[in-house]
């Protein structure tokens, strides 16, 4: 059965775009469908560790566009909820990476969100990557985009491994208000292409 | 076969979203009650799809929480995990905890047993934090609500010592310590 489920991922693969398996702030998977022109789609899933019902789950779609390989815009329009209803999330992230020069990229990226609970917020985050080999990069940043639900300031710093069909990103993660200096956090981000 | 791929996860969703419109919207609310465990604790990572409130200081007893503003926790569910700074003199701990729920007013008590320290297994203070958690339980039996008593207690020790590499000085929890916490207070909720 894995490996039926494997082939047909592979085949849509090889047919349509890509498929992109992965893990973002350690907490949530997520499959990402990418076409071979411009657009694609996303579901997002906390990973499960508790009833089913307080999972949270989250569909997107994707557009993204390259400019003379040097400048990716992209935006992903997003709805998500709790499996019980307790909230939903919606929004749309915005983003734009300058690959230019190779060795240093910028990203920015502006979200902005709403949570039935919570309210309305923008959230923003900046990136720099400095590439020390075309694999390896360090990043470092700042942001007060939610690692997980709740808002909260944040730098980070990590090391970016990627190469044709995969990249991950192990950061640590630190509050920008002293008062949560307790809460540091080594986080993990993962992606494979088939 | 990759419109049958997007309509088999456009299904599922439209079946998640139909069975949260059908069932009354509950609160993702979660409030946190504690001393320097609480305090040291990252609830947004352990618990990523609540809306969790943390009211935690080092070094608080349980009869400090009667000063604190808590009034965001009234009506919601309380974790509570608190008693080991009371420990060194136990005198009316019984009767402050009582009153400490009253104060929180709390829908709903999930009251996290003392966890042990490292100190022999028929030390005085082991045997204060057996009984403080037996009468622990008894009150989360007894007080008003449906209120559930967490024995994490048995699961930092192993032949009557604290497993170390669950603590980072035999009494604040290291980071597998509090996966051992996260995954039992996650799954009584």
């Amino acid at each position: 059965m894995k490996k039926l489920v494997f082939l047909i991922l592979l085949s849509i693969s090889f047919s349509f775009g890509n498929i992109i398996l992965g893990v973002s702030n350690s907490k949530y998977a997520f499959v990402r469908y990418e076409s071979s022109s411009f657009w694609g789609g996303h579901f997002k899933q906390s990973i499960l560790q508790q009833y089913p019902e307080l999972q949270y789950g989250e569909l997107g779609a994707d557009f993204f566009l390259s400019l003379d390989n040097a400048i990716d815009f992209r935006t992903s329009p997003y709805f998500g909820l709790r499996y019980d209803g307790a909230y939903f999330c919606a929004g749309n992230k915005i983003s734009v990476l300058w690959r230019r020069p190779s060795v240093l990229n910028v990203y920015l990226e502006i979200d902005p969100h709403y949570d039935s609970e919570l309210g309305y917020n923008t959230f923003l985050e900046s990136q720099l990557r400095l590439f020390i080999t075309p694999h390896i990069g360090i990043v470092g940043g700042a942001k007060n985009s939610p690692e997980f639900r709740l808002p909260e300031a944040r730098w980070f710093a990590g090391l970016l491994l990627n190469d044709e069909h995969s990249a991950i990103l192990p950061y640590i993660s630190v509050p920008l208000d002293p008062e949560q200096k307790h809460s540091i956090r080594f986080n993990l981000n993962f992606e494979y292409s088939i | 076969m990759i419109a049958s791929f997007r309509n088999i996860l456009s299904l599922i969703f439209t079946a998640v979203l139909l069975e949260s419109c059908a069932t009354d919207a509950s609160d993702s609310k979660l409030c946190f009650i504690g001393d320097s465990i609480t305090y040291g604790w990252d609830l947004r990572k352990e618990f990523p799809t609540y809306n969790t409130i943390v009211h935690a200081k080092k070094g608080a007893r349980i009869q400090d929480v009667l000063s604190w503003d808590v009034s965001d926790c009234s009506g919601e569910p309380t974790v509570i995990l608190m008693g080991t700074n009371n420990l060194g003199n136990m005198s009316g701990f019984l009767d402050s905890y009582t009153s400490a729920l009253k104060h929180i007013n709390g829908s709903r008590y999930y009251i996290v047993s003392i966890l042990p320290r490292n100190e022999q297994n028929n030390s005085q203070y082991r045997k204060l934090t057996e009984q403080a958690n037996a009468n622990l339980k008894k009150l989360a039996d007894e007080y008003t609500g449906s209120n559930v008593f967490i024995d994490a207690y048995p699961l930092f020790l192993q032949d009557g010592e604290i497993q170390q590499e669950y603590f980072t000085d035999g009494l604040h929890l290291s980071e597998s310590g509090y996966d051992i916490l996260s995954n039992i207070v996650r799954s009584k909720l």
